[in-house]
């Protein structure tokens, strides 16, 4: 006994679905349509993007590539310590220990210390000046001239 | 296109039950095939191939719209139910309305199994190349589908 007759329910093998009148004459129509539709539009983009079509996926994987390495830098850029030279540039706050307990400090360290860092900064202020040297060549002798030039802070 | 277009119509509709949708899926279905034309080899046969393409295109037309409205597998089911109930191409009987529902109960495979048996009357053989499976397998999954839906019928 096949499968076909053992199974059979009261309702039969006829469908409750219904089709609007002429659908099936006018489907392959439909679809050569849309297949005329897609067979343009293929074409349109072959000849406007072609090349970028194409390398879609390259494309995509070099700016995901050419992203990552910026934010890298960026990354390090930040990140990176900041070396001694450059440090007075930077405005890090500044801290002094003038007096390591409130029961011996005296008026003098502190006036000590504003001294100290004056001096400081004159030597700093000192280190901006730049000279440029010139040479003047004659017969028998060079001349050499220092022009100091100020570096605005 | 006009010898095959109504067994895949009906083969479609069972799968997403509305008029609408089958219109859509299979006009997709036409332009994989046409498509796919070059890639289709000769020993298989032309009928089990746009029917595994068709099969393909409603399913991934399910789960599209599953996708896009965030619905669980269940809730799609429900809603194909509804559509049973609200879409104007319907106009069978109590019992086929009810057997429907029953169908619309099952697993998704065993749906599609099941409606390829019943209705198409398809040989298991057919089944396998279409779906991928196994004879036994789909032997099996017609045979849960029967008990099922017997079960279903039997509690309404």
């Amino acid at each position: 006994m096949s499968e076909k007759e053992k199974i059979e329910f009261k309702a039969g093998r006829e469908l409750p679905f219904s089709v609007p009148n002429g659908y099936f004459d006018n489907l392959p129509a439909k679809i050569q349509a849309r297949i005329q539709a897609e067979a343009s539009a293929s074409e349109t983009v072959t000849e406007n993007g072609g090349w970028a079509v194409t390398f879609r996926s390259q494309l995509a994987f070099a700016a995901g590539f050419a992203f990552m390495a910026v934010i890298a830098y960026f990354g390090y850029y930040l990140s990176r310590p900041v070396s001694q030279h450059n440090s007075r540039h930077v405005g890090t706050d500044y801290v002094e220990i003038v007096s390591r307990s409130i029961s011996d400090f005296e008026d003098i360290d502190l006036y000590r210390a504003i001294e100290n860092r004056k001096k400081q900064d004159t030597i700093n202020e000192a280190t901006r000046e730049m000279y440029h040297r010139y040479y003047i060549r004659s017969n028998n002798c060079i001349t050499i001239i220092d022009e100091k030039k100020e570096i605005q802070p | 296109m006009r010898k095959y277009q109504e067994r895949l119509y009906w083969h479609i509709r069972k799968i997403v039950i509305s008029h609408d949708d089958t219109d859509d899926v299979i006009q997709n279905t036409f332009l994989k095939v046409w498509g796919g034309l070059e890639s289709f080899r000769e020993d298989s046969q032309l009928f089990t191939w746009l029917y595994r393409i068709a099969t393909n295109e409603a399913l991934t037309f399910l789960k599209k719209k599953k996708t896009k409205f965030l619905l669980p597998l269940v809730d799609v089911e429900q809603q194909l139910c509804k559509t049973l109930e609200s879409d104007p191409h319907i106009d069978g009987d109590e019992l086929q309305i009810k057997l429907q529902q029953a169908i619309l109960k099952l697993p998704e495979k065993q749906r599609i199994v099941f409606n390829m048996k019943y209705y198409d009357e398809m040989k298991y053989e057919d089944m396998s190349d279409v779906l991928g499976t196994s004879v036994g397998a789909l032997k099996a999954s017609f045979h849960h589908a029967v008990k099922k839906i017997e079960k279903f019928l039997e509690e309404d």
